[in-house]
């Protein structure tokens, strides 16, 4: 199957997810969504891919990117069946999400890749203003819409390689390195997803966290090798937003309020991952970027729901597998970015293990907090919830599983 | 370049001061037609007819996707719906309105677009400098629209602006995928006019129900 195949599948398969929970009232029916992308996915051509700021090569997904695109189907689809609320409307954002996520991992050009970007992010940016019109979703829908412009603006001076004399390169890396650091809500242009995180339900802000932000991750980690006649410009602004961004979200993450404490997590150890791609060591940033994904798409569906109630325990063993200690999946992973973040400098190293130990802090106190009192944990322990326990347990221990064997769950998912 | 580049120039700034400060109903459908005039003479001058055809098209596409999605929408089962062309946050009193920031956004954009433009050489194949000013003004407007944004239309002009400004970009930056490059630019108008079309016209279905108890 061909890429506009794949994601016409997965823009089919969010329309007819909408259509179906609308028409039979089922609302777990949204699931058709997801899995309806994920199948198409699988059955994906998969071939060799180039950067997209390269501006050369075919639209084809790679290994890695259609890894990418299944676990984040399946993470969603947990997300959807953990939900306590849907509307339906869920699974169309989530096909017209995942059609872009295609395109955006599949393309080769510029244009086409920043074409993408924006009208998924915008497309969400709708979404989330329709849901809760504030200050918070504007904010969502002026910063990351213009983070994937900069990216546009970015594609006519693109590629720079080679002897490019005059402000070309610094213009076209800056331009790339902004519209990155709004899409992956980095400081100082982060601020719209935490305000997002607070005014909207978990599975409102999925979208972004499960298919977007790790996409750009991805594919930011191809673009130095197309900025080369910028020096490292890009690799330098991405370097010192991205541990800005860990630190800040390990400070913030101490401060928060439990049900924001997991999406200042998610940002701290995005910027980690985006500083290590900034460093000159792709090897290590690679991977641990590949474990850091792993990690939350199998336990962002999790955290994103409502603390307490039934699920007490299992959130509580979720927060331990984010601690950064071993036999969490989280610990190889921040260990591999540390490992590609100090052979840069002494600063460097000492922003890096500030933030590690602020990122333990905050998951120790997401581990040990008290549960919900009151009306809070008597609406919490409603039905049974049986299955949707199972599941959860499932994710957490699926978690634990790929902190056994990193390099076999980085293989089975991303390639080899 | 076949055409007098200062009246390229003075095309595309008249055409992005236009899709900068148009407000209300019909502002979408004011811009698209302004962006997709005022950059067609500087297609037409770098691309020849082929370009000319794929940017008039686009503008000729968004236009109806809008104008259908509106029909579409108002004749839909009623569902809550949100009005793109109301502000998302109510404004506070301030001595100047979001239309003045906006003339100065046009103001600011103008020595940027030319700096860029007479600064940085652009071309896949043979370098050029000199010829992005009209793509570059229309970009940084639609860019500063889009930050400036009070309501859900204007971050689908500045969408539409950015979109068709880098297409004439990459068109200026030449290579053999030159046309291939507007084509896909152009491919976000009509979707992004047809979204705004279709919460226009599903609100507007609201406002009359709301309307019906009243009378």
């Amino acid at each position: 199957m061909n890429v506009y195949a794949v994601a016409a599948v997965w823009l089919a398969g969010g329309f007819a997810g909408t259509v179906l929970v609308r028409t039979l009232r089922l609302k777990l029916l949204a699931v058709v969504s997801p899995l309806t992308g994920a199948a198409g996915t699988v059955f994906a051509a998969v071939g060799p891919h180039s950067s997209p700021a390269l501006a050369s090569g075919m639209l084809s997904l790679d290994r890695a990117g259609q890894g990418l695109l299944v676990a984040a189907a399946g993470s969603f689809t947990l997300a959807i069946l953990l939900a306590r609320r849907l509307d339906g409307s869920e699974a169309a954002t989530c096909g017209l999400v995942g059609a872009a996520t295609v395109f955006a991992l599949a393309a080769s050009s510029p244009v086409l890749w920043a074409i993408v970007l924006l009208a998924g992010i915008g497309a969400l940016a709708v979404r989330w203003i329709a849901v809760a019109p504030s200050r918070a979703s504007l904010a969502a829908g002026r910063i990351p819409t213009a983070g994937a412009a900069a990216l546009l603006g970015a594609a006519p001076f693109l590629p720079v390689v080679g002897l490019i004399t005059g402000p070309r390169p610094e213009i076209a890396a800056g331009l790339l390195a902004g519209g990155v650091v709004a899409l992956l809500a980095l400081v100082p242009l982060g601020g719209w997803a935490t305000g997002v995180l607070a005014s909207l339900r978990g599975i409102e802000m999925a979208p972004w966290l499960l298919f977007l932000a790790p996409a750009v991750l991805l594919i930011a980690e191809r673009v130095p090798a197309a900025t080369t006649a910028a020096g490292d410009s890009f690799g330098k602004v991405l370097l010192s937003a991205g541990l800005a961004s860990a630190v800040w979200g390990g400070l913030q993450g101490l401060m928060a309020e439990p049900r924001l404490r997991y999406g200042r997590l998610f940002l701290a150890d995005l910027g980690l991952s985006a500083a290590a791609i900034g460093t000159d060591h792709p090897a290590p940033a690679l991977a641990g970027g590949f474990l850091i994904l792993l990690t939350h798409l199998t336990l962002a569906p999790v955290l994103l729901q409502r603390a307490g109630g039934a699920w007490e325990g299992s959130q509580r063993l979720a927060w331990i597998a984010l601690s950064g200690l071993p036999p969490a999946p989280s610990f190889w992973a921040r260990f591999l970015l540390l490992q590609a973040l100090v052979q840069v400098g002494s600063l460097e190293l000492l922003a890096s293990l500030l933030a590690f130990g602020l990122m333990f802090f905050v998951s120790v106190r997401g581990a040990f907090a008290p549960g919900p009192a009151g009306s809070e944990r008597r609406q919490a322990l409603e039905p049974a919830q049986t299955l949707r326990q199972a599941l959860v347990w499932l994710a957490v221990g699926a978690a634990f599983a790929i902190g056994a064997a990193p390099g076999a769950a980085i293989s089975a998912v991303f390639g080899g | 370049m076949g055409g007098s580049e200062p009246l390229l120039s003075t095309i595309a700034v008249l055409a992005g001061v236009i899709a900068l400060v148009v407000d209300g109903r019909r502002a979408l459908s004011t811009a698209i037609v302004a962006v997709g005039l005022g950059l067609a003479p500087t297609a037409a001058s770098i691309g020849g007819g082929e370009a000319l055809l794929v940017l008039l098209s686009s503008a000729a596409v968004a236009l109806i996707a809008g104008v259908a999605a509106r029909a579409l929408a108002s004749r839909a089962s009623w569902v809550a719906g949100l009005d793109p062309t109301v502000p998302v946050l109510a404004p506070r009193q301030q001595l100047f309105g979001p239309r003045s920031v906006r003339v100065f956004v046009a103001a600011i954009s103008l020595p940027a677009a030319s700096w860029v433009s007479f600064n940085v050489p652009v071309g896949a194949v043979a370098v050029v400098q000199g010829l992005l000013f009209p793509a570059a003004y229309i970009w940084t407007c639609g860019a500063l629209r889009m930050v400036v944004a009070r309501t859900v239309a204007d971050v689908a002009i500045g969408a539409i602006l950015v979109s068709l400004g880098s297409g004439v970009g990459w068109l200026v930056r030449g290579g053999s995928d030159a046309t291939t490059g507007l084509v896909i630019a152009s491919a976000l108008p009509p979707f992004v006019a047809a979204v705004a079309g279709w919460l226009a016209g599903r609100h507007s279905h609201r406002a009359a129900a709301l309307r019906e108890p009243a009378a």
